[in-house]
């Protein structure tokens, strides 16, 4: 024994009262609590909303079928204007969702499979959009397309291309779900196994024969989630369709105007068909993921061994990115080009007063004090939406991950998902009407009902990638840890929180990035303060078009650091 | 000191699932056994009840008299060395080995010196910074002796430890490990499929087929003197032959294979049963039939094939009563024979074990 042993110093105090409160915390009963809790979290912000949404539609039957159908002045013309906007994003959203097959699948098969200088920024460029603020990115595109700065200015027109519409609409929506698409495959793509595609060829096959025979049919799990998440994205976008718009109102759009006109009946029912719709999509791909099969069977060995000639396939690769610079990249980022072209003055007429720096930094209003308060609220309400998001993602993932009994994970894995498809408008109502004055009246819209309505729509975008990291965290070194005697918790912390980092960055990253760049929520849930993405569509309704660009090009540069970021997280995590 | 003893131990998966049936048997205290037995025999079922991470459905389990069967693997304080070894990719090899004694909540004095042992008696210690991902498998391997080590366990448990190594370094760490166990004064238990590896490592190996404990005995035990059909089939190869006793008086018994009579060993079966004659294929001699200086307890065959294998070959040889047994001789051995060509199989009757003809025929005997 050496002098001073028996005096355990102050590093081995605290270990052992941390292992103490460890083993504590490791029992069976205060595990199950802390499950029971987990997923009274996770209804409370998530189902609940929904739920209840639901429930006061059943019971004020009465009111709504007053207003909707039976308008003393109006008749059911609310119940028709309904209709007819959700045929409008119906028929919008499946335009949309065939773009994105024709650019996402191509580019997917790119990335994949070719190896080729500059592919690593192709790839992150495929990203960015789904990245950037889709009001950003909706102005952009309309500034691009729509305005007399943009394409127009190539044959001298002095009006733009296209006018707010359906057409800007499936441009924009294309240019932020196609990647919904190339993600959702691109990995499983590359891990095909390239034996089975020689195995084709040594039977004769072409390499299209192949692709639409071997590959693609196993991916198409991928794919078909893939679709109806773009699908879905599209179907409930708010901030670039606000922008794009015009006259032609989508249904969440719809949702917006009337809760601002506080049609509440109207707007709740409204929102609960959206709802109800995103959530028979979803259980219908659940269910029917594995069984569908792909159209096509029948093979032309002639015609497909054409397409398969490299004359054929590098007009196709060529023909693919070119459609993805000009009709996605370009048009995303034309708000950079358009915020140097008024820069100090209109291109027009010089005039000084119309340019960027005057009407942000000098003009009597300052508009940049209104930008950086609507800035320091956005990363705030990130900053804390992400924080919450992980303390109660991380158990919830775990939990999923470990679960044991198959229905009830399923089920589990099932409900994360629906903050994911349903429009972020009709769940931010929802979350509205349960919170607000017309449910438990704890909060009216401001600061915390945006945190509120955040953490409930990025929940999927932080459970989901944790329930990967934990999946594939071998097992055995939580036995390991336990034959060293360390308890449940003391094992989470010194072996599986390691191997989470990147995991948890990442996840971390995602729920930041959407946080940052949401509307449709927002706008319903907000009071005074504005975000980001909010203050950029007043600036935009009040044709203040330099402001505009001013506030989207702060937010592209953000969610551009932001991606740059993710994928060196996840990059080094493949090196590891 | 350790000693493991399970009584009647049973594991049932789900509903019906017989991992394990009624095994019994004691590990002495420093004993060094191995578990080896055809996939799905029940071994690694084994070393998991032992360990805890799997609970017995019926049984004890006791360590030093000590019931253990329902303690979580948390409370055994066993050393587990795991088939791919599970050593913590973010920490240094050093820190791997600290870290049971750290979740136990040893003093760091305590802590350094269990360390600093561990890593000497495994020779790591000139790697003890470095991260594991930058180290080869028998480095990775030490690592996770070393855990074990610098955790005091007495009772180790090794899941298939060598399974990643290649064949050389695997036959330098079989020497190695053992070492290691002894001077450690460890009792280990080792689960591997490989019967050379049982046979050179351990004091005794346990044999399992279906659940169940066929044999527990030495090496030459199992080799020279096997107790039952399974284990002269499973460890190394043998031939049985199905004969019927017909002298039972003297030390070597008479039976009939066929149309002739061999002496073999007597085992205690009685006159006029049905036995089977189990002979190791290295321990026939094979000659020509003209020979007729060699003794003449053999049985006469047609070569069906003579083949060779390396430092051994095989001859394939058809008995009289059809049956084809495959005998091993030197590859050097002097004679080659032809096809067809009349052999006698020359039998050592002390090198033969007799048992009583199973009742449902020798091949359920064998059944894995």
């Amino acid at each position: 024994m050496v002098a001073g042993e028996d005096k355990p110093d102050l590093e081995v105090k605290f270990r052992r009262s941390l292992l103490a409160t460890e083993k504590w915390l490791s029992k069976d009963t205060v595990l199950s609590a802390g499950k029971a809790v987990t997923v009274g979290i996770f209804i409370l912000i998530v189902l609940g909303p929904i739920l209840y949404l639901l429930f006061q539609i059943i019971i004020s039957w009465g009111d709504i079928n007053e207003t909707v159908f039976n308008d003393p002045i109006l008749g059911n013309e609310a119940f028709l204007s309904m209709l007819r906007s959700i045929g409008l994003s119906f028929e919008i959203a499946a335009i949309v969702t065939v773009f994105d097959i024709l650019v996402g699948v191509p580019m997917a098969w790119i990335l994949a499979r070719y190896e080729f200088k500059g592919k690593n920024i192709l790839d992150t460029m495929v990203d960015l959009p789904m990245a950037v603020p889709t009001s950003a990115l909706g102005f952009s595109i309309y500034l691009f397309w729509g305005t007399n700065n943009g394409i127009s200015r190539l044959y001298n027109s002095q009006v733009g291309f296209a006018s707010q519409g359906i057409l800007l609409i499936i441009l924009a929506h294309v240019a932020f779900t196609f990647p919904y698409v190339t993600r959702s495959i691109k990995g499983i793509i590359a891990d095909l196994d390239l034996d089975l595609e020689k195995a084709g060829r040594t039977l004769g096959a072409s390499p299209f024969t192949i692709a639409k025979m071997i590959s693609l049919p196993m991916v198409k799990e991928g794919l078909l989630a893939g679709t109806v998440l773009a699908f879905t994205r599209s179907l409930g976008e708010t901030g670039a369709t606000l922008i794009v718009s015009g006259v032609y109102q989508t249904a969440p759009v719809v949702i917006v105007s009337w809760m601002k006109g506080l049609k509440i009946p109207t707007t709740a029912f409204l929102a609960f068909i959206l709802i109800i719709i995103s959530l028979l999509l979803l259980a219908a791909v659940r269910i029917f993921a594995r069984k569908v099969g792909l159209p096509w069977k029948k093979v032309f060995p002639r015609f497909e061994r054409k397409l398969s000639s490299k004359k054929v396939t590098r007009t196709r690769d060529t023909f693919s990115i070119a459609l993805f610079f000009l009709f996605v990249f370009i048009p995303a980022l034309f708000v950079i080009v358009f915020l140097f072209q008024w820069w100090g003055g209109s291109p027009f007429s010089g005039e000084f007063e119309a340019g960027m720096i005057y009407q942000v930094f000098l003009a009597p209003d300052k508009k940049i004090n209104e930008i950086m308060t609507a800035l320091v609220t956005s990363l705030e309400i990130a900053l804390i939406v992400t924080i919450v998001n992980l303390l109660i993602a991380t158990p919830m993932a775990l939990m999923i991950s470990k679960m044991k009994n198959k229905k009830v994970k399923g089920l589990l894995d099932g409900l994360i998902d629906i903050p994911l498809v349903i429009p972020s408008s009709a769940l931010g109502f929802s979350i509205f009407f349960l919170w607000g004055s017309n449910g438990l009246h704890i909060l009216s819209p401001g600061f915390a009902m945006i945190v509120i309505a955040h953490i409930s729509f990025t929940y999927s975008y932080c459970v989901r990638p944790l329930i990967g990291s934990f999946d594939s965290i071998s097992t055995m070194y939580d036995e390991a840890a336990a034959a060293f005697g360390a308890s449940k918790i003391t094992a989470f912390r010194t072996v599986t929180l390691p191997f989470l980092k990147s995991g948890l960055i990442a996840a971390a990253i995602m729920t930041f990035t959407r946080s940052m760049s949401e509307t449709g929520a927002t706008i319903i849930c907000m009071g005074i303060e504005r975000t980001i993405p909010v203050l950029l569509v007043d600036f935009f309704e009040a044709s203040t078009f330099p402001a505009a660009a001013f506030a989207s090009t702060i937010l592209i540069i953000i969610s551009f650091v932001m991606l740059i970021l993710l994928r060196l997280v996840t990059r080094r995590k493949k090196d590891a | 000191m350790p000693e493991i003893r399970l009584q009647s131990v049973t594991k049932i998966f789900g509903r019906k699932v017989e991992a394990v049936k009624d095994l019994s048997f004691i590990i002495e205290d420093g004993e060094y056994v191995s578990l080896i037995g055809p996939s799905g025999c029940g071994k690694t079922t084994t070393l998991r009840l032992l360990a805890g991470t799997i609970l017995p459905t019926q049984g004890n389990i006791y360590f030093d008299n000590k019931s253990v069967e329902n303690l979580s693997i948390r409370d055994r304080h066993i050393g587990f060395v795991f088939q791919h070894f599970a050593i913590f990719p973010h920490l240094t090899v050093r820190e791997n080995a600290a870290y049971g004694p750290i979740v136990r909540g040893r003093k760091k004095s305590e802590i350094a010196s269990l360390v600093d042992h561990a890593l000497e008696a495994v020779q790591i210690a000139d790697k003890a910074d470095l991260y594991p991902p930058s180290l080869s498998a028998p480095d990775w391997q030490k690592t996770a002796l070393a855990r074990v080590i610098a955790s005091e366990a007495k009772i180790l448990l090794l899941d298939e430890p060598l399974g990643a190594l290649d064949q050389k370094i695997r036959e330098k760490f079989q020497v190695f490990l053992r070492d290691l166990v002894k001077k450690e004064g460890l009792t280990a238990i080792h689960v591997t499929h490989d019967q050379a590896e049982a046979l050179t490592i351990s004091d005794k190996v346990a044999v399992m087929n279906k659940g169940r404990l066929i044999q527990l005995g030495s090496a030459s035990d199992l080799i020279f003197t096997p107790n039952n059909i399974f284990t002269s089939f499973f460890v190394g190869e043998s031939d049985f032959l199905e004969s019927v006793v017909i002298n039972d008086k003297e030390s070597f018994a008479e039976v009939r294979v066929g149309q002739s009579t061999i002496k073999v060993k007597n085992m205690g079966i009685t006159r006029g049963k049905r036995a089977v004659v189990a002979v190791r294929r290295e321990f026939f001699k094979v000659h020509k039939y003209e020979d007729t200086d060699e003794p003449d307890n053999f049985l006469p065959g047609v070569v069906v094939r003579d083949q060779f294998l390396g430092l051994l070959r095989r001859v394939r040889v058809k008995l009289e009563n059809q049956q084809i047994v495959e005998v091993k001789i030197h590859a050097k051995h002097p004679v080659h024979y032809k096809e067809n060509e009349k052999v006698k199989l020359v039998i050592d009757p002390s090198s033969t074990r007799c048992f009583e003809y199973p009742k449902a025929g020798v091949a359920s005997a064998l059944e894995m």
